[in-house]
């Protein structure tokens, strides 16, 4: 068992279909628990989550990040209560042309500042292969302001949670952000 | 687990003869013992100069560094890379490898590969140090001497992160750069004593295109420093070795 101070937790937030299940995957060095069940409405995939996802990565003998997914919808915020102590950062997933849920982000956001405040973060926009520079620019702009505005840095990135690289990206940005 | 130490250091001959006449019985002696202690890594011999690399269980590298580094027949030891990390063995077993010698010369080409980036974040002067072991690899871009006074007269900032910062060669260093620039207005001077990287290397970072265009820049005088900014900087949350490790850890892949 690691000492809480050698264990980082970090929770993986977003919308339906943000890509949270197939980061932690990507990520983990331990078979993740996934809690993917069958949707209940159309959301473009067979499968969402209803659970934690939970996935690991060793760093040395001594210390481990664990990746804690969790359902960014309102109705899942008994779920975020049970993960938020001790939060080391928190990525928060946004797919690009998300149109259906795309006011999910903000939502996210205002939770976040209420639930987990002080934690730093890192907004990585998914899915954007097919995305229009100007686009994509524009919506990185509007969630910097919403950033801006709830008192965090400017972090949105770009991300492929199929990539191993690209996935750790945001890991390196919170370890960035951890020194004050 | 599986440790990783590489370190470069000068013979202490004084000579840049092809092969040392210490080699002989660093040879015999080290094989001894590395096979024993199932040291794996390579030395390497170039023009009056060793490249080591050695990896094993930490209890056994550990006080061999420490050997190591009271050896009296190198001097100038320099760390190059002390990684915890590795969940298996990058070398199969220990070689000793001379530029007479060609046969060896994958393990110190495996080297270069696996570890580029960190050695990339290296000063220039130990890069060039490391230019003779890896001949095929390009030679460390020379950072035009600047005046240091002109280039503090200018202060930094950055409102965001470059969207596309994947493809950044995202060292963790070079994000610790951001993440500071972010948090206020910063001279490169300062930016040196806060994030206790090379000068060269943040002025590199500074210069990379992806972080230019976005880069803010403004005369140091114009404006107060942010000294908020500044001293909140000196209360750390995260100890350094924590970091360190972690730092190493994604360097392994960027």
């Amino acid at each position: 068992m690691l000492a809480e101070s050698n264990y980082s937790k970090v929770v993986v937030l977003g919308d339906v279909g943000a890509g949270k299940t197939t980061l932690i995957r990507t990520l983990s060095e331990i078979k993740p628990i996934d809690t993917d069940r069958k949707s209940s409405i159309e959301i473009g995939k067979e499968k969402t989550t209803v659970g934690i996802d939970y996935g690991r990565i060793h760093i040395s003998d001594s210390h481990a990040i664990g990746l804690y997914g969790v359902p960014g919808q309102r109705r899942f915020i008994p779920l975020w209560q049970t993960v938020t102590k001790g939060v080391w950062g928190a990525i928060i997933l946004k797919r690009f042309g998300s149109s259906a849920e795309s006011d999910d982000i903000f939502d996210i956001l205002n939770l976040l500042s209420e639930y987990m405040q002080n934690v730093p973060l890192v907004v990585g926009l998914t899915h954007v292969e097919s995305a229009q520079p100007e686009q994509l620019e524009a919506l990185a702009s509007t969630i910097g302001n919403a950033l801006g505005e709830l008192g965090y840095l400017n972090t949105v990135i770009t991300l492929d949670c199929r990539d191993r690289r690209s996935s750790l990206t945001p890991l390196v940005v919170l370890d960035a952000l951890q020194s004050p | 687990m599986i440790k990783l130490i590489a370190y470069c250091s000068f013979a202490n001959h004084n000579s840049t003869e092809t092969v040392p006449s210490d080699l002989a019985g660093i040879l015999l002696q080290s094989r001894r013992f590395n096979q024993r202690h199932s040291i794996t890594g390579f030395l390497s011999y170039r023009s009056g100069q060793y490249l080591g690399v050695i990896e094993g269980h930490p209890e056994v590298i550990d006080p061999l560094y420490d050997r190591l580094k009271a050896d009296t027949r190198h001097r100038d030891m320099q760390l190059l890379i002390d990684d915890s990390s590795l969940q298996e063995r990058l070398f199969s077993h220990w070689t000793l490898e001379t530029a007479a010698d060609s046969k060896n010369q994958t393990a110190v080409q495996s080297f270069f590969e696996v570890y580029q980036t960190p050695i990339n974040a290296l000063g220039y002067k130990l890069r060039q140090r490391l230019e003779v072991f890896a001949p095929g690899s390009p030679k460390p871009e020379k950072v035009q001497p600047k005046s240091h006074a002109r280039q503090d007269a200018f202060e930094f900032h950055l409102d965001a992160l470059p969207l596309h910062v994947q493809e950044f060669d995202c060292l963790p260093q070079r994000m610790q750069i951001m993440a500071l620039l972010m948090r206020g207005w910063l001279s490169i001077e300062q930016l040196v004593k806060l994030s206790a990287m090379e000068r060269e290397f943040i002025e590199q970072t500074l210069e990379h295109s992806l972080l230019k265009s976005n880069l803010k820049k403004r005369p140091a005088e114009a404006l107060e420093v942010d000294n908020t900014t500044v001293s909140d900087k000196n209360t750390n949350n995260i100890t350094r070795t924590r970091r360190s490790k972690l730092q190493a850890f994604f360097a392994r892949f960027f």
